[in-house]
């Protein structure tokens, strides 16, 4: 298990090495840098003195060793807006993003599974097929969308929660509810397919033949083994929320990282979004290892193949 | 011989008769088949067929809910938005937007997948190693954070988001069609091929790309919905396309800050939306299970 690990958090340098890599070529799609660091209305004189103060007329390899070297210390530059390092701002922000999605799994986790049970053990039934029917829907309509509707049916129509904000319990129903819909359907069809291929298996036919009652069949032999799928698929969704987050902040003007990377284009703050992007890299990256982490300590199979 | 392997390919599905036989039968996928074309019809006539100019303000007459008709004037099916336009024919004109990224997304991110995909698999070694990690790198990074940034360099509009959404949507054809080719690449036909002196660029055309085209069109399928999605939302936040110009995610937008006093403002430009998502999606799980059941783990 230890070498596996070591070569699994060398993988993860390798990652951030090339996200590092990847944020200094989306810089450069434009052509010239400078312009992003730049106001609108600057001057051929301003660009000038810019290009040059941030090493831009380098060669591009300088400029490259430069920026790695940078990226390794987490110093993305200083943010434009509140002239204070970019990393520290979008670690600031970063709880508020976790609360969200940790909401949110939460949500997915404590609905999804039991949805995934009930449609399983009802095979056929107009139950499990509405199961199927909520959680394609869960899976296809857009987060931005279905975060107005929640707004507008549950805040506007109802008022029984706040439309936005952060800071308050209350104020974290909606948008970690809209966030869960999503992964609540992956969660609830990962149950149910995972259990319908456990509960075929001759040991759950041998626990039923001794006697035991069903709710032990079901929880105690067959969602056990269910679990590693729906454990795997948990940590890897897990890390895509993030992506979910961005859309659910802005909407619900959650003081998020995704927030800030929308307002940080919308203010040309660029080493906020190239800190930003790096994070939420980061925090994929970190997910992923600490899924495979626990996928290889629940099979063994993994850490010894 | 590569048509055999086509065909065993196919028939790992069904055959085509049995298909088209399904496809009417299941009136699902006749409706969703119906509403993507109806979509497309939509797109295409705008002009025609939309009840009036989506971009013509008409003040005294905003914020109309739908049913509402002036005295001697059309009826405003979908209502008026905060500017006094009519919303349906909003609508219909967001779907040329809509529909024409999501197909110059797919042809694009397509066209860069499989090529790297095909590259990747059929030469294996350094180049293999080299595409593959750019593309483990790529998808390390959401994929709308990676967007947004992109969109932060090259600057909002139709055309940086037709890019952007290229550069961000090939991994995933690249990675399936990679892992095709390096199947087919093994195959006694593309051996013997190679053993007759077969140039490779004749024998990825002849043998490789005829096999691979059923998961591409599967691919095709599903990501069509999500660069829909993805144009939407990048212009929903305002980093997609600009003003004027009637889109979804524009209505969306605007119609979210309206919500309180118009609720059809966001409601029927997110409801068709959320209609060609599911039905492209639909669509996308039958073509799946009648060209290739094997990548139901995969989409």
């Amino acid at each position: 298990m230890g070498k596996y690990i070591v070569r699994r958090l060398l993988l993860l340098g390798v990652v951030l090495f090339g996200v590092s890599t990847l944020i200094f070529v989306i810089l450069r799609l434009s052509g010239d840098p400078t312009a992003l660091f730049v106001a609108e209305t600057a001057t051929a004189e301003d660009v000038l003195k810019v290009r040059q103060a941030m090493g831009f007329d380098d060669p591009l390899y300088v400029q490259y060793g430069r920026f790695l070297a940078r990226a390794a210390v987490g110093d993305f530059g200083t943010s434009f807006r509140f002239s204070q390092p970019a990393i520290g701002i979008v670690l600031q922000r970063f709880p508020a993003t976790l609360a969200l999605t940790v909401a949110a799994i939460g949500l997915a986790t404590l609905a999804g599974i039991p949805l995934g049970i009930v449609a399983a053990l009802t095979r056929g039934s107009g139950g499990d097929r509405a199961v199927m029917v909520v959680t394609f829907l869960g899976q296809a309509v857009p987060t931005f969308w279905l975060g107005i509707m929640m707004i507008l049916f549950f805040a506007v129509e109802l008022k029984l929660f706040p439309a936005s904000g952060g800071g308050m319990a209350a104020q974290l129903v909606l948008p970690g509810a809209t966030l869960g819909i999503y992964m609540l359907s992956r969660i609830a069809r990962i149950t149910r397919s995972s259990m319908l291929e456990v509960l075929r298996q001759d040991y759950i036919r041998t626990a039923r033949a001794k006697g035991l009652r069903e709710r032990a069949v079901v929880l105690r032999h067959g969602l056990k083994s269910a679990s590693i799928s729906i454990v795997t698929m948990i940590g890897f969704t897990f890390a895509t929320l993030i992506g979910g987050a961005i859309v659910t902040e802005t909407v619900f003007a959650w003081p998020g990282v995704g927030r800030l990377l929308v307002e940080a284009v919308y203010t040309r703050d660029y080493p906020v979004v190239q800190a930003a992007v790096f994070v939420t890299a980061l925090f994929v990256a970190t997910c992923n290892l600490l899924t495979d982490l626990l996928y290889a300590y629940l099979d063994p199979r993994i850490r010894y193949g | 011989m590569a048509a055999a392997e086509g065909a065993s390919r196919f028939e790992r599905g069904m055959s085509a008769g049995t298909a088209v036989s399904r496809l009417r039968r299941s009136g699902v996928v006749l409706l969703t088949a119906g509403i993507l074309v109806a979509a497309a019809v939509a797109a295409v006539l705008a002009p025609w067929i939309a009840p009036a100019d989506p971009d013509k303000v008409d003040i005294a007459n905003r914020l109309r809910p739908p049913g509402w008709s002036q005295a001697g004037g059309p009826v405003r099916l979908f209502g008026t938005d905060q500017l006094g336009r009519d919303m349906l024919s909003r609508v219909i004109y967001g779907a040329r937007v809509s529909l024409f990224v999501g197909l110059m997304s797919v042809f694009g991110a397509g066209g860069i997948g499989v090529a790297l995909g095909v590259i990747a698999g059929f030469h294996g070694g350094r180049v293999d190693d080299v595409i593959m990690r750019v593309l483990d790198i790529q998808q390390s990074v959401p994929f709308l954070a990676l967007a947004i940034a992109m969109v932060a360099v090259l600057g909002p509009g139709l055309q940086n988001i037709i890019i952007v959404l290229w550069i961000a949507g090939w991994t995933l054809y690249a990675r399936i069609v990679r892992g095709e080719t390096l199947s087919i690449r093994e195959k006694e036909y593309v051996t013997a091929a190679r053993a007759l002196g077969t140039r490779n660029a004749r024998i990825l055309a002849r043998h490789v790309l005829p096999n691979i085209l059923s998961p591409i069109l599967v691919i095709a399928t599903f990501t069509f919905s999500h660069m829909i999605i993805t144009e939407a939302t990048l212009t929903f936040l305002g980093l997609g396309v600009q003003p004027p110009t009637a889109t979804w995610g524009a209505m969306l937008s605007d119609g979210r800050n309206y919500m309180q006093v118009a609720w059809w403002l966001p409601t029927f430009p997110g409801l068709i939306l959320v209609l060609v998502v599911v039905s492209a999606n639909l669509l996308g799980d039958w073509i799946r299970d009648v060209l290739d059941p094997t990548l139901r783990q995969t989409l």
